[in-house]
């Protein structure tokens, strides 16, 4: 059977596996893949014998394989596309996709365990008792997720997400615990739309969205420091969008197959751009940042290039300073928070004479000796509400 | 290191074809060896030493054997590396599972620190145990060169998984052996099938089955239950026979021709029937090193071959893992086929065909959930939901998206559990032999047909996070 057709399937075989190895070698490797948001292993070319008889050398040269294997973002999203082909409805198990739309939806959450939602409450009550001793106010708020309240379109058949339930029982948990707490969706829920307030595609709120939020957070506030404290009115004219194409965080998880014309927008008065001193870390460091460089630095991106949340924003700072020479009132206001805040860090600074803002995910200090010392007016910690932990995932 | 790795696939595989095919003959062998050596201590650096033990004990042995003219000292002998190699297996396969049951008797418990398993050591002992015995038996001659010996044990393909090569088939080969174009073809094919019945179907069937078998017995319901032992059964058949064909295409890539190891399994009519076609390696290797010595079916009293039968199946059972639910499933064969052999079998001949089959399934599912299950209590709250014997409702929301979204590859893979490929397979080969058009249409064909199935499968290993083979820890 020694024919020449016989070699046919053989050398295709091999040109495949052997052109693969190939290509392999000859691309340059990537740092950092920008739709997993992750590092990539990079070449361990010298282990140490103890790393190669431990396995632990093995692992790693499987793993830069597989991070550095040629076209990996091409083959990964062709992947997606081979589940919206042939139906699948939550996309790596996780997210379903309503192709009119644009919408992406989250997988329902289960009820989380009590002794989940018990180890948070405890967790802010430590922190508020600390504080208490200081006689540093202190205040928990729920920012409404887009998982939470982004359910439609949903397959009937499955069960509703229990982030609701979650957050109501957590906040009943907190509030036995004796810390005073605000579900920020309380305050916001007569103007309260989820298709004006969340990216389609992303798992943040919106400009408008987190405008509905400062306006509600900042009378809460308002109302507990005692102090009238105005929101700055929603304003057309203070709106604008970038031309560029966004790179929303659940569209990079799946390879950024959904179709979307969604835009990055702001809504900020011009003051915005000289009123404050920013310092990246605390004044006493004196390390300062222009605004440009902190929040909105997607503006003098190319206009061809996508967008994140965090280059439309703001990107997480462990520690941010704001002084702020236009205030409404003199005091100094810390708020711990996540990315949701982010989009709202400067309207909130505006009203105040200094604000810190930090991110426990990033600040390596022990929070609260360090609100101690601080000795600010207020503390706030502001979580979207899928966030049961004191350090955020 | 896994078949279906984009390390083997890239990188191992391309390198090793291209030195072992670019060197004399005379040097393959030992290419072939080292390149076993490095795919086993890929994963194991640390038990390479142990593995070169082995195959230095039975080497030495297997020639001392030869050698030895008293009977009695041979038998000696022989007990002597049985004893050797199962206390190696079973200090790390089975010293931990006797210690606690130990422990459970003795007032100062013994203190044991569990060791890691390692890779494929129940097959490499199987096999190296069946060369020594078939060397005592005369079957074969002692093998004089150590790189012989050890290639016959190590050899890449069957290595961590089998099939449990033997001595005797493959003995000449490594002396000398032919790879044509047609191995190649035939080699080829056979492993990209073995990839995609691994990649396309029994991951897929793995995420099916370790979700639902993480449910807590409440959380289970009759629909979701049976999905996930249909999904449990396609799995293991899908990932055992996957690399099964994976070992022996690459073999044959390499010149060598290994037995088959499966037979459509599902497509059996009795328990007796399903084994002659399930992991046929350890079913022969324990009928012809176990059985018949025992005495097999030739015994002065009947009770003597259902006890033969009962010992053999149970350590069946015993060999896959050290515990009390992989002694009771293969307990559970045991009773079965004693039960065929008495009286079952011709009850089922009288039955219509479709009845057997349905009878073969349902034995089997339920075997596979001892086989799965962490413990007994689960095991037999999983079977009563199954029946509708628990107080859980008969579907939910997690039943209807698993069918949904699993109904392609449940299809998929119930098509070729069944031998309608096979059987278009051998159509076409014999029309290819007759017609020269025909031949070059399906190697044209196949070419396109296999190429495409490759890039799709490197698709699937991209984004591989469940790719485990189920046989590696036995």
């Amino acid at each position: 059977m020694r024919k020449i057709q016989t070699y046919l399937l053989p050398i295709t075989f091999f040109c495949i596996i052997f052109g693969g190895f190939v290509v392999h070698v000859l691309t340059v490797d990537r740092p950092q893949s920008e739709m997993e948001n992750r590092p990539l292993e990079s070449a361990n070319i010298s282990p140490s014998p103890q790393e190669i008889f431990s396995g632990q050398w093995s692992k790693q040269v499987e793993s830069y394989i597989s991070d550095q294997f040629p076209a990996r973002d091409t083959w990964m999203r062709d992947y997606v596309l081979f589940q919206r082909a042939i139906g699948k409805t939550y996309l790596n198990d996780k997210y379903a996709v309503d192709d009119e739309s644009g919408w992406i939806i989250s997988k329902p959450a289960a009820a989380k365990s009590e002794e989940e939602l018990a180890s948070f409450a405890t967790d802010l009550q430590k922190l508020s008792e600390g504080l208490a001793e200081k006689n540093i106010p202190f205040t928990f708020y729920s920012l409404p997720a887009k998982a939470t309240y982004s359910r439609e379109p949903n397959p009937s058949y499955m069960p509703d997400d229990a982030g609701i339930a979650n957050n109501k029982k957590l906040h009943g948990l907190v509030t036995a615990a004796g810390v005073d707490n605000v579900r920020l969706y309380d305050e916001m829920k007569e103007d309260f739309s989820a298709e004006r307030s969340f990216f389609k595609t992303d798992h943040h709120w919106t400009m408008r969205g987190a405008y509905s939020g400062y306006e509600a957070l900042l009378k809460t506030i308002s109302a507990r420091l005692g102090e009238t404290i105005k929101p700055i009115p929603f304003d057309e004219a203070n709106t604008f969008c970038l031309p560029n194409q966004f790179a929303g965080s659940w569209n990079k998880i799946l390879y950024m197959t959904v179709d979307n014309n969604e835009q990055i927008c702001y809504n900020e008065p011009a003051s915005f751009a000289t009123q404050f001193t920013i310092y990246d870390g605390t004044i006493e460091e004196g390390v300062t940042a222009p605004y440009e460089a902190v929040y909105g630095r997607a503006k003098q991106m190319n206009p061809d290039a996508l967008v994140n949340y965090a280059d439309a924003y703001s990107r997480d700072f462990a520690e941010l300073t704001i002084v702020n020479d236009t205030y409404d009132s003199d005091k100094h206001l810390v708020v711990i928070k996540d990315s949701y805040f982010n989009t709202i860090q400067f309207h909130v600074a505006s009203h105040f004479k200094t604000v810190t803002i930090l991110d426990l995910r990033y600040l390596e200090k022990n929070v609260i000796s360090y609100l101690q010392s601080m000795q600010p007016d207020y503390v706030v910690l502001a979580y979207n509400d899928r966030n049961l932990k004191l350090m955020p995932e | 290191m896994v078949f279906s790795s984009l390390i083997f696939l890239y990188v191992f595989l391309p390198l090793v074809l291209i030195v072992y095919f670019i060197s004399p003959k005379m040097l393959r062998n030992t290419i072939l060896l080292l390149a076993s050596l490095f795919f086993y201590a890929w994963g194991e650096p640390k038990y390479v030493l142990l593995m070169m033990l082995s195959i230095l004990l039975n080497y030495v042995l297997g020639i001392v054997i030869e050698n030895t003219v008293s009977q009695s000292k041979r038998k000696t002998l022989l007990w002597l590396v049985i004893v050797s190699n199962l206390a190696i297996l079973g200090y790390y396969k089975y010293a931990g599972f006797f210690v606690d049951i130990l422990n459970n008797y003795l007032e100062q418990p013994i203190e044991w620190q569990a060791v890691p398993l390692p890779i494929g050591i129940s097959f490499y002992t199987f096999q190296a145990l069946s060369y020594v015995i078939d060397v005592y038996r005369k079957d074969v001659k002692a093998q004089r060169n150590i790189l012989d010996l050890s290639l016959f044990i190590t050899l890449f393909p069957q290595l961590v998984a089998g099939p449990i090569v033997r001595y005797q088939t493959v003995a000449e080969q490594i002396k000398k052996r032919l790879s044509t174009a047609e191995d190649w073809l035939i080699g080829t094919r056979r492993f990209v099938q073995g990839l995609a019945k691994k990649v396309l179907i029994a991951n897929p069937m793995g995420e099916v089955a370790d979700h639902v078998f993480s449910l807590s017995g409440g959380d289970l319901t009759t629909g979701t239950a049976w999905i996930g032992i249909l999904a449990y059964s396609l799995q293991i058949y899908f990932d055992f026979s996957g690399y099964s064909d994976m070992a022996i295409g690459l073999a044959r890539i390499f010149g060598f021709k290994f037995e088959e190891n499966f037979n459509y399994p599902y497509i059996a009519q009795s328990v007796t029937d399903f084994w002659r076609r399930w992991h046929i390696s350890l079913s022969s290797w324990f009928r012809d090193y176990v059985y018949f010595p025992l005495g097999g079916s030739r015994v002065s009293h009947e009770w003597k071959l259902y006890r033969n039968l009962l010992i053999v199946w149970t350590l069946t059972g015993f060999w896959h893992g050290a515990s009390w639910t992989f002694m009771a499933w293969g307990f559970y064969y045991g009773i079965l086929i004693c039960l065929e052999k008495w009286v079952l079998l011709k009850w089922l001949e009288r039955i219509p065909r479709l009845l057997r089959h349905i009878y073969i399934l349902i034995i089997v599912m339920i075997g596979w959930v001892f086989f799965r299950a962490n413990d007994f209590t689960y095991a037999f709250t999983f079977i009563k939901t199954m029946f509708g014997l628990s107080d859980v409702p008969l579907y939910n929301y997690e039943t209807i998206l698993l069918a949904k979204d699993y109904a392609i590859y449940l299809i998929v893979a119930i098509i070729f559990a069944v031998p309608i490929y096979r059987l278009y397979q051998h159509w076409s080969e014999q029309k290819a032999a007759t017609s020269l058009a025909f031949d070059w249409g399906l190697r044209l064909t196949q070419t396109i047909y296999y190429g495409a199935l490759l890039l799709f499968i490197t698709m699937f290993l991209v984004n591989a996070t469940h790719n485990p083979f189920i046989y590696f820890r036995f």
